[in-house]
This record gives structure tokens, C-alpha cells and sequence, in this order.
């Protein structure tokens, strides 16, 4: 070949220009870079996801056709029996309304979460478990921001532009989360291994007693992965490798969240205003009668707290 | 043509990089993922050459590398694609082989890089590289790669001849 020599040259150069973002990654460089990239991508990659899913669902309908005429058969009838309880609707819509205001007003003490759509999956062949959100710093997400779906916990977020933010998934082998079994509060830590439909449950305790079918909750306990509120449910043990005294325990874990076909996600963007665990105990006897009893009261109610079982409160 | 060149391949690479991350993952197909981009590189390769291949690697790499959703070390990718580049590039157009050989070495390619990820992520100490998954991953993408390179490769072609024509030796004998 002609150019061989300045062939070699360039192929050197772009070799060890890589392996300088290598290097320089690995020193923990680079967030700025991507932050940008995000700036420009999130955009394409959300215009690009709203022409693409369409087309998904009309191919995904094609092979529905034939069953269409029985189903427009049932819908009509199902619209005529409507048409006939639509004159009962008053009664039913204030009743509607009393519901909401209750439910809106529990809800108070709840997290508030942003509703978010998943638009673009790292490759498998990259081995790291992230997905985009369309969703990003304008609507209140951080780093770290807990992210969360119907089932259980789906990841937190590690990256964030101004209109997309990168979650790293619960399975991905980066992802440590503080968990406590549901039943009997032994907590440890779940850790991902790359699997799409198991991660691991390592106990701190080596006599903790553990089964299969336990199910697990985030214990709101920092590992270094990140910082996850408590409660949010996580998954349920399907093996357990080891005998009881063994200082690596580990079980199985299959997550709640099924990692594979996630579309529509909450971003946990505030934490509840007051502590939902406190919440529920009955407020602080007033100190005014007797001094003594009302501390009595307050160390009562902070011990019941400390063993409260968390419950999944993550809308 | 230089420039008309470069911006063809810009944008087959930012497409491919668009279809690879956004509308593939809809499919939720199994093992890897398809992997249109380095396709791409490695059909920009034949026609480009060494050189163009293995900057057209670098540029693709470097942007999967840092598009969301990417995590983890930067330039992994970039390593891997410019030897895939520059591999495609040596080995040439595809009129010196026939179809068949040409999708069946993209394959091969493609493939590879998923070996060279991990190589190069277990070399510099990415703990997410997990060697359970690769075998399963080098298969899939074989077989995914054989379908996309069927399409990719020849479409790839025929724009890069379009954009720039070949000047033959017939064509500059008669001037």
C-alpha cells in the first residue's frame, strides 16, 4: 500500500487518543463531557423515540386484525350499557370528587414523583444496565434522584441534562441498594451482577434467617451506590446459596420491576414533608401536666419508630 | 468531495447511533443488541479504507460513548470501533469478494467487538464486564449483525458512490 506509514500513523494516534479518554475516564473525568452530550442528544433522542413508537404499535396491532370485529362488537355493547348509567352520573361524579379530595390529601405525606418515559436502553454488548428518561433537570431531577415504577424500584439517576437524565438500573453491576427483608427486618445490601432477572441479597448478619418467597424493601441505608429512600419495595428471594453462620451469604433476588420491557417510570423528584413512619404514631403528649410522663411518651413513640416495618410508600 | 464524504458519514453515523439506542430497544429482542452502528462503521470501512474506517471508528465510538444513555469509562468504545474501522478498511470493497462473503465478515466483525469491549473493559478494570454473558452476547450479535449488515451494507455503499463517484480508469483516459 501507498501510505502505509501514514496509515499506521493515523490508526497510533486515534488508538491512543481512546485509550487518553480511557485513562482519563477512569480518573473520574468525563461527567462534564456527557452532561453536555446530553444537552444536545436528549432532544434528538425524544423527537426520535416519538416517531418510532407509533410505528411500534401500529406493526404490534397488525397482528390483532382479526380479532378487531369481535372486539368493536363488544365495545358497542358495552357503550350502550354506558349511554343507560350516564343518567345516574351526578351522584356518582360528587362521590368521585370526595374521593379525590381524600385521596389527594393522603397523598400529602407522600413522595412526589414525576411521571417519565424510558426513550433510549444502552446496548447489552456495552454490559452497563441504563436507560434515558425524558425527563431532566428542568422538572426537578438530581442526581441520585430515586427512580421507581409500579412494581418496585427501578434504578437512581446517574447523569442529568436539561431535559434527559441517565438511570442506572437496579440489576446493573455498579448498583448497590440497602434492603431489609419485609418480614423480619434482618437488612443487608443488594447488589447488581449484570443479569437482567436476578441480582443479589448479601445479609449483614451470617445467622439472619432467610427463605425463599421473602420479599425485600429498601432500608434507606447508604452502601456507596447511591442513596435510596426507604421502603420502596424491591424483590423477592428465589434462592438462598449457603448455610446460616457462613460469612458470604447470598440469595437470589428476583426484582419486582421486570427490567426488560420498561417503559413508563416516577422519578422521585421530594421526599415526603413529614416522615411517613413518624406519621402514623400519634402526636407528642403536650408537656404542660407532668414533665415526666410526656418524655416517657416521646421515647415510646421514637422506639415503635425505629421498628416500625417500613411500608412501600412510593406512589 | 472530501467534505460531502465526511458529512455522509456523520450522519449515517448519528442515525445508526439513534436507531441503535431508541428504536431497537422497543423490540425487547433477546441477548445483544443489534448492532447497527458498528455496522455501519465497518460498511464505511470497505469503501473508505483504513484511514477512513478507523476515523470513522473513532467518531462513532467516541459519541456512543458519550450520547445517554452511557455510563462508565469513556472511550472504551472508541478503542474498540477503530480497530473495527481500520480491520474493514483493510479488507476492502465489496466488489473484490461477492455479497455473501462481505455480510458474513461484518458478522464475524461485529461479534468481535463484543469480545474486544470486554478484553479491553477487563484490562482496565470496568466491574461491570461480567465474562457469564459474553459467549451468550458474541452469538446473538453474530446473528442480529448477519441480518442488519444484509441491508446496511449494500445501502452504505450505494450512498458513498453516489455522494462521490468513482472515477475509473475508462472515465479518465477519455478526458
Amino acid at each position: 500500500m501507498r501510505d502505509n506509514r501514514r496509515t499506521r500513523t493515523i490508526l497510533g494516534l486515534l488508538l491512543l487518543t481512546s485509550l487518553t479518554l480511557v485513562v482519563l475516564s477512569l480518573k473520574g473525568g468525563g461527567d462534564g463531557a456527557r452532561t453536555e452530550a446530553s444537552g444536545f442528544f436528549g432532544p434528538v433522542q425524544n423527537a426520535a423515540s416519538a416517531i418510532v413508537r407509533p410505528v411500534r404499535d401500529f406493526l404490534g396491532s397488525i397482528g390483532s386484525l382479526g380479532s378487531k370485529d369481535q372486539q368493536i362488537s363488544d365495545l358497542q355493547a358495552q357503550v350502550d350499557s354506558l349511554q343507560g348509567q350516564l343518567n345516574t352520573t351526578d351522584y356518582e361524579r360528587n362521590r368521585a370528587k370526595e374521593l379525590n379530595d381524600l385521596l389527594r390529601l393522603s397523598g400529602a405525606g407522600q413522595y412526589k414523583t414525576v411521571p417519565a418515559q424510558v426513550i433510549a436502553f444502552g446496548p447489552a454488548q456495552g454490559f452497563a444496565w441504563t436507560v434515558t428518561i425524558d425527563v431532566g433537570t428542568r422538572d426537578g431531577v438530581r442526581i441520585d434522584s430515586n427512580v421507581v415504577n409500579g412494581q418496585g424500584l427501578v434504578g437512581r439517576v446517574v447523569s442529568v441534562g436539561p431535559t434527559t437524565a441517565t438511570v442506572a438500573l437496579l440489576i446493573d453491576a455498579t448498583s448497590t441498594v440497602g434492603a431489609r427483608i419485609e418480614s423480619t427486618l434482618q437488612v443487608g445490601f443488594l447488589n447488581g451482577t449484570g443479569d437482567s432477572s436476578s441480582v443479589d441479597l448479601q445479609l449483614l448478619e451470617p445467622f439472619a434467617p432467610v427463605a425463599v418467597g421473602d420479599r425485600l424493601v429498601s432500608s434507606g441505608v447508604t452502601g456507596g451506590g447511591g442513596v435510596y429512600f426507604r421502603g420502596i419495595p424491591l424483590g423477592t428471594v428465589t434462592e438462598v446459596q449457603g448455610t446460616p453462620g457462613q460469612l458470604t451469604r447470598i440469595a437470589k433476588v428476583k426484582p419486582f420491576v421486570d427490567f426488560t420491557t420498561l417503559d413508563l417510570v416516577g422519578v422521585i423528584v421530594e421526599p415526603p414533608r413529614t416522615d411517613p413512619v413518624d406519621a402514623v404514631l400519634p402526636p407528642k403528649p403536650s408537656a404542660t401536666p407532668s414533665a415526666s410522663r410526656g418524655a416517657t411518651g416521646a421515647t415510646g413513640a421514637t422506639g415503635s419508630a425505629g421498628s416500625a416495618s417500613p411500608k412501600p410508600s412510593a406512589s | 468531495m472530501g467534505w460531502l464524504r465526511a458529512m455522509l458519514t456523520l450522519a449515517l453515523v448519528v442515525t445508526a447511533l439513534l436507531v441503535e439506542l431508541t428504536a431497537i430497544p422497543l423490540f425487547h429482542l433477546p441477548g445483544a443488541t443489534p448492532d447497527v452502528l458498528v455496522v455501519t462503521v465497518i460498511a464505511l470501512g470497505f469503501v473508505g479504507g483504513p484511514v477512513r474506517g478507523a476515523a470513522t471508528g473513532f467518531l462513532a465510538g467516541v459519541l456512543l460513548d458519550l450520547a445517554p444513555p452511557s455510563a462508565g469509562v469513556l472511550g472504551l468504545s472508541a478503542v474498540v470501533f477503530v480497530v473495527a474501522g481500520y480491520v474493514a478498511g483493510t479488507l476492502g470493497a465489496e466488489r473484490d469478494r461477492g455479497a455473501f462473503a462481505t455480510v458474513g465478515i461484518t458478522g464475524l466483525l461485529a461479534a468481535a467487538t463484543t469480545l474486544g469491549i470486554a478484553v479491553v473493559g477487563g484490562l482496565v478494570g470496568d466491574p461491570r464486564i461480567s465474562w457469564d454473558r459474553v459467549p451468550g452476547l458474541m452469538l446473538t450479535q453474530l446473528a442480529y449483525s448477519l441480518v442488519v449488515a444484509a441491508f446496511v451494507v449494500p445501502l452504505v455503499t450505494v450512498l458513498w458512490r453516489r455522494v462521490d463517484p468513482p472515477t475509473s480508469r475508462y472515465e479518465l483516459s477519455r478526458q
